[in-house]
């Protein structure tokens, strides 16, 4: 016998982040889905960008990580409410774990929303987490042709931030080669150049995060 | 990477179809694999079987199809670029990923 399905296999976490995102939407909240490759800054950007974007709006942050709450730790520093998932291996967030997520976090009044997936430039970008868009963590010291080599997840970015670029005297990094190559895959990406070291670029992402809050 | 909770989300969708049909036993399961999906057939097939085991889709065979890049160019709306960076008719390096990235589970046999 035939049994015709014709579904997408990720249909279900497809649909349980459609209900995260109209939840989300109903309550004002505007979500970021954060990604990268481990190292990149990703938990530094988040630390340097929450006390200056808290001054306006309130934020929580949800972190990913195959073990340890450290990164979590790191955000409760800044004053916000942050939750740790632990994937035990797994190599990405899904909807599913973000639904149990936010269910440890008080909703009311948030402003934004951080969820900063599992260092890994592959397989987040597949699975929808309801978010309202993705930010791009990508440092210099990983090189410039990252966007040609990860188009599954350059892709998808609406903003890339090009992180550590206080070494960039240290490095043949080449910012016109990334910028192109990111265009090739991804052409209505926005591309911010900053230092979470030290400060580069972070009032323009500020602006950026900023204008696209609700109300 | 993932080709696991892949699988897992395969299975499912195969366990709850085959209830609902009656099928207590899955022979084979067509499905359609995008070469730009990010996923390892191999690797899925592996995790399949692996997760198979004592269900009643222990030993069916994955019959992937698989499907090459399409590219549509922003500028001259040329779809017929396979690949390619840049578009083969204008020129133009603004193109957009059309097809090549299914996931999806076609059809199923049981008995």
């Amino acid at each position: 016998m035939k049994v015709n399905v014709m579904s997408d296999i990720l249909k279900a976490n497809d649909l349980l982040a459609q209900d995260i995102r109209t939840m989300l939407e109903k309550k004002g909240i505007v979500s970021w889905n954060v990604m990268g490759s481990p190292g990149s800054g990703k938990t530094s950007v988040l630390e340097r960008l929450i006390p200056m974007l808290r001054k306006t709006a309130e934020v929580a942050v949800i972190e990913g990580d195959l073990a340890t709450s450290k990164d979590a730790e790191r955000i409760a520093k800044t004053g916000v409410q942050s939750v740790q998932i632990n994937t035990k291996g797994g190599c990405h967030l899904d909807a599913a774990m973000v639904r149990s997520a936010l269910a440890k976090i008080d909703l009311e009044g948030l402003k934004a929303l951080f969820i900063e997936n599992v260092g890994n430039l592959v397989c987040p970008s597949e699975f929808s987490l309801g978010e309202t868009g993705r930010i791009i963590v990508s440092s210099i010291t990983e090189g410039d042709d990252k966007p040609e080599k990860y188009p599954s997840m350059f892709r998808t970015g609406d903003l890339v931030l090009l992180n550590k670029m206080d070494l960039i005297t240290f490095t043949n990094f080449d910012p016109n080669a990334f910028k192109r190559g990111l265009k090739k895959v991804n052409p209505r990406a926005a591309v911010l150049p900053i230092s979470a070291s030290d400060g580069m670029g972070f009032s323009e992402l500020l602006d950026w995060i900023a204008g696209r809050l609700e109300g | 990477m993932h080709e696991l909770s892949i699988a897992e989300e395969l299975l499912g969708i195969i366990v709850d179809k085959a209830e609902k049909a009656g099928v207590r036993k899955v022979v084979e399961v067509n499905l359609r694999i995008g070469d730009y999906s990010g996923i390892l057939p191999e690797a899925l097939e592996f995790a399949f079987q692996v997760l198979s085991h004592g269900k009643i889709t222990d030993g069916a065979h994955l019959n992937i199809e698989r499907t090459k890049p399409l590219f549509t160019c922003r500028s001259c709306g040329n779809e017929g670029a396979q690949g390619e960076s840049s578009c083969p008719r204008c020129g133009g390096v603004e193109m957009k990923l059309t097809s090549g990235d299914q996931l999806e589970i076609l059809s199923f046999e049981g008995e």
